[in-house]
């Protein structure tokens, strides 16, 4: 690509980037909007007094009209500011900045564990297809799949936390106060949401490689007298990950988001953890902020995730698809 | 046969293969046998489905394995191929034996560079470095006649042409100095007019290293020029096989006549219909007690369709399979 | 000429009996008509409790023991089944309805409508999945009903995708420019022409969606942000036994087993029924 051209291109990504944040900001605020009664209400609850309800009606402004709220709202988020806990008066920008640390830890920890996994197992499935080694391990991740993934998590805690007492069942602990006991502390999360993305990797890895395989310069490279270990790493390797490496930069999207789930059952303090308890306490100001900072980290990854996939397909690089 | 003083460099002899099917075994070749001398060209001619393509992906081991192979033995400079394991046959592989597939399109791999596709196996086989074999890479581009070779060893296959490509696939066959290549239709997925450079410059190449070929090709025009021997093939088996100057002026077997005349030429008045033989080929199952062409055959008798035709040798180490040869 | 491929042997079998598809079928079978049956079946109320016989291991008078304020687990867990069974097959329902409808549109009409359309449902997408759930729930209210309809607007963009990928190869066949010429009008070819030749990928992916959104309510539920407590449902009852994990597993592990193998059942039923329609796709192309 010549440099124009790239710049052009970024430049277009990050237009529709800029659209797109926009009209996920616009969503997460009105859809906030569609609360029965007020804000202030579904914050402070059915039992709150009216001279509460319209204090806080008061301070949140909530007489000004709609869109002048909006643009207010969108002006102090893109300053930094995303509002406040009404609960705790802390700073939603500062909540996230001391956890989204910890989301991605566990993020990327899973995606490593996953690929870990899913890697040699499904480069042999693929490999040994038809055979009962394939049926094996293609067996084991459909029924891994089937379990759904804080089932997963709890049978972790079950088998390892309370049964064998290796390791602790929930609590974090930094990496800067100690980081053997924050590995530790993140070896059942990571593995739970490994083993929760790992079969998908492992199944998409398994059916390109297999079908890699059946191509005909792997009969050529068979021909040239390569290894079936040459082969498989050099040859097949490459083409069977896009599948695989798509997905996974979907889930590194998804991610970001927090893994709710297993941030939850694992106490960890994460982004996803911070939206349920904002949710479950009724802390709209912080579930609004959240959800606004995570669609458009959302949408940001995934057209980072876009850009690098060109890098890694010549052929995408030049604009043709064969 | 074509006599060398030498024994022959590969030496088929009875080669069967079958492959289980669901509707029974499949017959893919039945009772083979060639051989050619060392820088000799042997030409394989047939259909699509007579098994060319079989032949020369058994001689080299590259047949899944639930594939049935019998044979006396598959000699190549006097070891039997058939009896070698996977292990064995890995140094032979692009190293003594090359190939060179049909279709450029698929034979290469799209995000590899050519420059690493050609280095690697040099790089296996002749236990060379990364840097030599790359600057052999460049050398073995020139001489296969591709332009600008420092910017192609980069490139990826798909920034190159058909023709192009076939050409690097050629340089990748040719690297190691093989003793004996087996090209599997190279033109057909060409323009005719690249054609012609490639089958000249697979000739030259052929005769610049002294290499045996076997050139195989649904086109008897093809065959006809570049080859020392042909044999026909038809659903599995070999019906016909001489000298390509004896074939092509007397033929015995009526399908290799046939073959013949469905040969356009310049010499024939306009708009004349070019002949074709009625009907298709036909897949065999299990061994059948009939000649596999009778039923395209417009000299076929009763005997025919009763009784499959032995192998008839004539002197010149000509051979045919036929109940009705056409005498000359 | 290329190695031929095996036909399978597995055809001479009669289906019924290929457990691959039997025992699932089974298991999905006994968890409708339990789900169905329940407020008639001879069993406790689901959220009667008794303090006298707290997390009792699974005996003859509670099929599958009790939780720990001694509710009676084979009537939650067969209650729960229809809480599954609503959300499971409505919310996959909304989204194919809806979704497949809007696809079908963006397939056909261009312009504006197409744009806003595809705006709407990129609106959607913009979200991780879980997050526009809890979103949508939070707002609407935790209840049976608005989880379905939250989970439902999730899946639409899916469905919509799905419906427009395979209407745009119809729009353009001879069949539908025929009925045009013929006179027929807008509605008339995409109801009657159209339609039932999309209905096959959509469904495939409704199959799909069953198990997911059985999965999706569990989770929400075990979140504490779905189906409010008392309800029985599968998620609840497993979040809910969480904190005897270490005296009375069976709590938790009653429930999430229920939900594992129904889980699966429906997985490998709905692989099973994909294989034959590719197949026959396969077949006719």
């Amino acid at each position: 690509m010549t440099a124009a051209s790239f710049i052009r291109n970024i430049g277009r990504r990050t237009a529709r980037l800029l659209a797109v944040a926009l009209v996920a900001a616009a969503t997460t605020f009105f859809l906030f909007e569609l609360l029965p009664g007020s804000l202030a209400d579904a914050i402070l609850g059915e039992d709150a007094r009216p001279e509460d309800i319209a204090k806080l009606e008061a301070e949140l402004g909530l007489d000004r009209p709609v869109v002048e709220r909006f643009g207010g709202w969108l002006w102090q988020a893109v300053q930094g500011d995303l509002g406040q806990s009404h609960i705790t008066g802390e700073p939603v920008a500062r909540a996230i900045v001391e956890r989204l640390p910890v989301s991605i830890e566990l993020m990327l920890l899973a995606q490593l564990v996953g690929l870990a996994i899913a890697l040699p197992l499904g480069i042999w499935a693929g490999y040994r297809e038809g055979t009962s080694v394939d049926r094996a391990i293609s067996g084991g991740a459909f029924a891994t799949l089937a379990i759904p993934h804080f089932v997963l998590g709890i049978l972790l805690i079950l088998v390892f936390a309370i049964w064998l007492r290796w390791l602790p069942a929930t609590g974090f602990v930094p990496f800067s106060t100690d980081p053997i006991g924050n590995l530790r502390s993140m070896v059942l999360p990571t593995l739970t949401l490994a083993l929760v993305e790992a079969p998908i990797y492992l199944r998409l890895l398994r059916s390109d490689l297999a079908s890699t395989l059946r191509e005909e310069f792997i009969t050529v490279a068979r021909a040239k007298g390569l290894s079936d270990r040459q082969i498989l790493l050099q040859h097949a390797l490459r083409p069977s990950s896009f599948s695989m490496l798509t997905v996974m930069g979907i889930n590194i999207g998804h991610l970001i988001g927090g893994a709710v789930i297993i941030e939850t059952l694992f106490a960890l303090p994460g982004i996803g953890r911070l939206l349920i308890e904002g949710i479950i306490k009724r802390d709209y100001l912080v579930v609004q902020g959240l959800v606004l900072f995570i669609s458009v980290a959302f949408v940001a990854v995934n057209m980072a995730v876009d850009a690098v996939y060109a890098l890694i397909d010549p052929r995408l690089r030049h604009g043709r698809t064969h | 046969m074509k006599h060398d003083e030498e024994a022959p460099l590969l030496d088929v002899s009875e080669l069967s293969v079958r492959f289980p099917t669901a509707g029974g075994d499949l017959s893919a070749l039945d009772d083979v046998s060639v051989a050619l001398g060392r820088g000799t060209t042997l030409g394989i001619v047939g259909e699509s489905g007579s098994g060319k393509s079989i032949l020369a992906r058994t001689i080299l081991g590259l047949l899944p394995r639930k594939a049935r192979i019998t044979s006396r033995h598959i000699n190549f400079a006097g070891e039997n191929l058939a009896t070698l394991g996977s292990a064995a046959m890995r140094p032979i592989r692009g190293r003594r034996i090359a190939m060179v597939f049909q279709d450029p399109m698929t034979s290469l791999n799209p995000v590899r560079t050519i420059g690493s596709q050609l280095a690697e196996g040099m790089i296996t086989h002749l236990g060379v470095s990364r840097a030599v074999a790359n600057r052999r890479a460049l050398d073995l581009l020139k001489r296969v006649g591709v332009t600008a070779p420092e910017r192609r060893i980069e490139q990826y296959p798909h920034e190159l042409s058909g023709g192009m490509r076939q050409r690097v696939v050629i340089a990748m066959a040719i690297a190691c100095e093989p003793e004996l290549l087996i090209a599997d239709e190279p033109t057909t997925a060409l323009d005719v007019t690249v054609q012609a450079e490639v089958l000249a410059l697979l000739r030259g190449l052929q005769q610049e290293q002294h290499m045996a070929m076997i050139l195989i090709t649904h086109d008897l025009g093809v065959a006809a020029g570049y080859t020392d021997e042909i044999a026909v093939m038809y659903a599995g088996q070999i019906v016909e096989r001489a000298p390509t100057r004896d074939l092509l002026r007397t033929p015995r077997m009526p399908y290799t006549q046939a073959l013949l005349g469905s040969i356009p030429r310049l010499d024939m008045p306009a708009h004349v219909r070019l002949s074709v033989i009625p009907g298709r080929p036909t897949t065999i199952y299990g061994d059948v007690e009939q000649c596999r062409f009778a039923q395209r055959c417009e000299l076929r008798t009763e005997i025919c369709l009763h009784k499959k035709p032995a192998l008839s040798v004539i002197d010149g180490g000509r051979i045919y399979r036929c109940w009705n040869p056409i005498v000359p | 000429m290329a190695a031929p491929t095996e036909r399978s042997a597995r055809a001479s079998i009669p289906l019924l009996f290929q457990a691959r598809i039997a025992l699932p079928a089974a298991w999905i079978l006994l968890v409708v008509v339990l789900g169905l049956a329940s407020p008639w079946l001879p069993i406790p109320p689901p959220n009667a409790m008794d303090f006298l016989a707290p997390a009792e291991a699974p005996s003859m008078k509670h099929l599958f023991g009790t939780d720990l304020d001694g509710r009676d687990l084979f009537a939650r867990a067969v209650h729960g089944a229809r809480i599954s069974l609503f959300v499971g097959l409505v919310a996959p329902a909304l989204g194919l309805l809806i979704g497949g409808t809007l696809g079908l549109l963006a397939a056909y009409y261009g312009g504006l409508l197409r744009a806003s359309i595809l705006g709407a449902l990129d609106l959607i997408l913009a979200f991780p999945t879980l997050v526009l759930a809890l979103a949508l729930t939070s707002v609407l209210g935790q209840s049976m009903e608005n989880v379905t309809v939250a989970l439902g607007i999730v899946s639409i963009p899916a469905f919509a995708r799905i419906a427009r990928a395979s209407a745009l190869p119809l729009l353009t066949r001879e069949f539908v420019l025929a009925a045009r010429t013929a006179g027929a009008g807008d509605p008339y070819i995409l109801t009657r022409e159209v339609l039932p030749n999309m209905l096959m990928p959509l469904l495939t992916y409704f199959l799909t969606m069953i198990s997911v959104m059985i999965v999706a309510e569990g989770s929400l539920s075990f979140l504490g942000v779905g189906i409010p407590p008392p309800a029985p449902s599968w998620g609840g009852m497993i979040a809910y036994g969480r904190e005897a994990l270490e005296r009375a597993p069976h709590v938790t592990l009653i429930p999430a087993t229920v939900m594992f193998l129904t889980v699966l059942s429906l997985n490998l039923i709905g692989d099973w029924v994909r294989q034959r329609t590719e197949a026959k796709e396969g077949g006719l192309s």
